[in-house]
């Protein structure tokens, strides 16, 4: 059984020009531990489903499972990394990371130390009692994933976490994301990246659901076969074969060129 | 009115492009203008007064003048800080362009340069009708010297009804008709001028996003149109405006205030020589205490609603339409009009000091309130959405919410709404404090009734003491409190990609 099932999802946004199907009948399974990336062009209704994972949108029609329970709203199981940081200007590094432990019943004490200890593992030594705005993009990203791992959640959610970044701190930020989805021995172990970018799924997922616009539909899956870790793989022609499956699937769709969207 | 706004615009635009365009010029107008602008405009009315009617000897188009005068401290204030804005935001590449292609002189104004404020122009004034409204009230109806001036209007009109006949229904119709004038003109006029600003939008400015209406029922169109209104004021951007202003070094403010200081004891001292009295400065100290805790107590409940407001909408985004809908309709309504209802309503129910003190503090709150609310308003329409689904995420609520997430993000509205709320809020202690009905005069002690004491007796030295005294407050607030929350605050901007 997946850790998470859409079932037969609608989600409709009313308009004044009418209803907007920004979702049609959509229908897959996460599985537990999966690196599942979700590809499509701008307006398919990517980051609707993710906000309904999160439990801050509702389905229209049919349903979604977490852990077998009908999504009702946000959980703790379920953590986020935003595409445009969405750090508070007014805190700290730690600050920012302490807010996600906000509602967690536990000592402050404790809570210093989560925060210690993930802001170690981002590599945000030194840079704790830095505000954002005293944060390159890289950095502000990392505070970002470290908030999200706070809570220590089944499912991290990233929605096009690297598009703001240029593409040398997206790359680093990319292997470090991979890292942490490898270290088995905490959480999360399930994560589902949202993206624009053929190429990043590629690199990163186990699977890339494919998905096209008016109506928010998904045109197909491709299981990606590289073994990991797949930076050794980046440059041949097993990697190019994956990305082309998949802009075959896109171009057959009549979704023009991505990169250009 | 119509003509005052005229000449507004006229010199709004002259010393605006002058300020923002001349830098070494900028430098000291713009603190001239603040220093001008904090003055309450109620509170130096009665000066002008004295020097235009004995200028005309009481003539009616002495009065006229002076009505004029008053209207236009109120109304240009707003114009020319929206020019200013407006030309300090143009992008660079607008000015480089021009120069590439040698667009200058008039073809430069005409093409590139109006059309690109214009969106200001149109939000200053749209502030400046507001709080030309409000004063139009007071200046068609003056007491000074105890002789009574009168011009022919609907301030005088809503004057006569409650303080001479004490009519309530006199007083609810008077009202009706300017709400309804008010509104139709936002409806017919600014409407429609503010859609034709939403054309200059290639300028990016912040808040103009073009913003898709939300249905065709009635009520969905009010809140489109409200939202539009809503946007050109606050497109632009108040935090920038202010802290444009603050830019300015306070030396530039202090100099300016001291040359402003000799130029008035120089005219009403050395030219019109004013006999000088003795001050009593321990009944001075006194009446600035009591109009500062009236005022506090006014704005900390403003605050405390406003921040209410803000954390409502926050938390259940419907009630924006509702909240909306209603503060700008009772906004619409300026506040001198309803006083003298709230007037005879408090004191028929209270003992006298006590409804007075009520109604004052009323008056006051309602001269404060909508700045706050505004601000906020617009501070929650811009907020982020995905600050929103960080707090639902890490669930993030109630007290929490307020302390780390809702009060912090608002403080930047907070700030400028404030600044402009203590400005609104002196200006009221002069006709809160103080009321003449039927001949029979009601006083609670405070600065703004001593200006009024002062008037109505003539003493122009005192007036102009006491005029001075206020302006110090409430540059010497701008300079030490809003300056510094402003720097802090201009760190907790929110940005929207
Ligand atoms: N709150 C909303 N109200 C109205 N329409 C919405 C809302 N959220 C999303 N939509 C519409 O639903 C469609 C899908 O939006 P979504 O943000 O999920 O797309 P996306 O695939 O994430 O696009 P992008 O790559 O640009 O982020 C779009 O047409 C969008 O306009
Ligand atoms: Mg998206």
């Amino acid at each position: 059984m997946p850790l998470i099932r859409i079932e037969q999802v609608s989600k409709a946004f009313y308009e004044p020009k009418g209803e907007l199907l920004s979702l049609d009948n959509v229908s897959f399974g996460i599985e537990d531990t999966e690196f599942l990336a979700i590809i499509g062009p701008s307006g398919c209704g990517k980051s609707t489903i993710l906000r309904m994972i999160a439990g801050l949108e509702f389905p229209t029609k049919g349903h979604i499972y977490f852990q077998d329970k009908l999504i009702k709203g946000p959980m703790p199981g379920v953590s986020m990394v935003f595409q445009n940081f969405a750090l508070l200007p007014w805190k700290t590094a730690r600050d920012n990371i302490l807010i996600a432990l906000d509602a967690k019943p536990i000592s402050r004490r404790e809570k210093e130390e989560v925060a210690q200890a993930l802001l170690k593992k981002l590599g945000l030594e030194g840079f704790e009692n830095n505000y954002p705005s005293e944060l390159s993009g890289g950095m502000k990203q990392r505070v970002g994933i470290a908030r999200a791992l706070a809570v220590a959640p089944d499912v991290l959610l990233l929605d096009e976490p690297f598009s703001s970044l240029d593409e040398v701190t997206a790359r680093e930020l990319r292997k470090e994301t991979l890292r942490i989805w490898n270290d088995r021995t905490t959480h999360p172990d399930t994560f589902v990246i949202v993206t624009h970018l053929v190429e990043e799924a590629v690199l990163m997922a186990d699977r890339v659901l494919i998905m096209a616009p008016r109506p928010g539909r998904i045109i197909g899956e491709v299981k990606i076969d590289i073994p990991r870790p797949r930076f050794e793989y980046a440059r041949s022609s097993l990697f190019f074969g994956h990305v082309d499956r998949i802009e075959e699937i896109l171009e057959k769709a009549g979704v023009e060129d991505m990169k250009h969207v | 009115m119509s003509i005052t706004y005229i000449i507004c615009l006229a010199f709004g635009l002259g010393v605006g492009i002058l300020a923002a365009t001349k830098e070494r010029v900028g430098n000291l107008i713009i603190p001239l203008l603040d220093i001008l602008q904090s003055v309450p405009v109620l509170g130096f009315f009665p000066l002008a007064l004295a020097v235009i009617i004995s200028a005309f000897h009481g003539s009616t188009f002495g009065l006229e003048l002076a009505s004029m005068f008053l209207l236009f401290t109120s109304m240009e204030w707003s114009i020319v800080f929206g020019v200013i804005a407006g030309i300090k935001s143009m992008p660079s590449y607008l000015k480089d362009m021009s120069q590439v292609f040698h667009i200058e002189g008039w073809d430069y104004l005409k093409h590139i340069l109006f059309p690109s404020i214009y969106p200001y122009v149109i939000a200053g004034s749209i502030l400046a009708w507001g709080s030309g409204w409000y004063f139009v009230i007071v200046t068609e109806f003056i007491n000074y010297g105890g002789k009574t001036y009168s011009l022919p209007g609907l301030g005088y009109y809503l004057q006569t009804a409650s303080f001479r006949y004490s009519s309530v229904w006199m007083s609810l119709a008077g009202l009706a008709t300017i709400g309804i004038i008010v509104f139709l003109m936002n409806r017919l006029i600014w409407h429609r001028l503010n859609e034709r600003a939403k054309e200059h939008r290639f300028l990016l400015i912040h808040g103009f996003t073009p913003r898709e209406s939300a249905g065709q029922s009635f009520w969905a169109k009010q809140v489109s149109y409200i939202d539009s209104r809503l946007n050109a004021v606050q497109g632009v951007h108040l935090p920038s405006w202010f802290l444009l202003r603050f830019r300015i070094r306070r030396l530039n403010y202090l100099l300016v205030a001291v040359g402003l200081l000799i130029v008035i004891v120089g005219v009403f001292y050395g030219w019109i020589r004013l006999p000088i009295t003795s001050l009593d400065l321990e009944h001075l100290a006194r009446d600035t205490g009591y109009s500062m805790s009236r005022l506090a107590i006014a704005y900390f409940i403003s605050l405390a609603l406003a921040i209410a407001v803000g954390y409502l909408i926050l938390q259940r985004p419907t009630t924006k339409n509702a909240i909306i809908i209603f503060t700008d309709i009772a906004q619409s309504i300026p506040a001198l009009a309803y006083f003298p209802l709230l007037w005879l309503i408090f004191t028929s129910i209270f003992p006298e000091q006590i409804g007075l003190e009520i109604a004052a503090v009323l008056l006051m709150l309602t001269g404060m309130l909508w700045y706050l609310i505004f601000n906020v308003i617009e501070a929650v329409e811009h907020w982020p959405k995905e600050i929103k689904d960080l707090a639902e995420v890490f669930r993030v609520r109630g007290r929490r919410y307020l302390r780390h997430m809702a009060i912090p993000a608002l403080l930047p509205a907070l700030v400028t709404g404030s600044i402009l709320a203590w400005g609104g809020g002196w200006n009221a202690t002069i006709v809160s404090e103080y009321v003449n009905i039927g001949n029979k005069v009601h006083t609670i002690p405070g600065l703004g009734s001593a200006l009024d004491e002062a008037s109505q007796t003539g003493n122009n030295h005192q007036l102009v003491v006491l005029l001075v005294v206020m302006s110090t407050i409430v540059i010497v607030m701008n300079s030490l409190i809003w300056r510094r929350l402003l720097s802090r605050a201009s760190t907790h901007v929110l940005e929207e990609e």
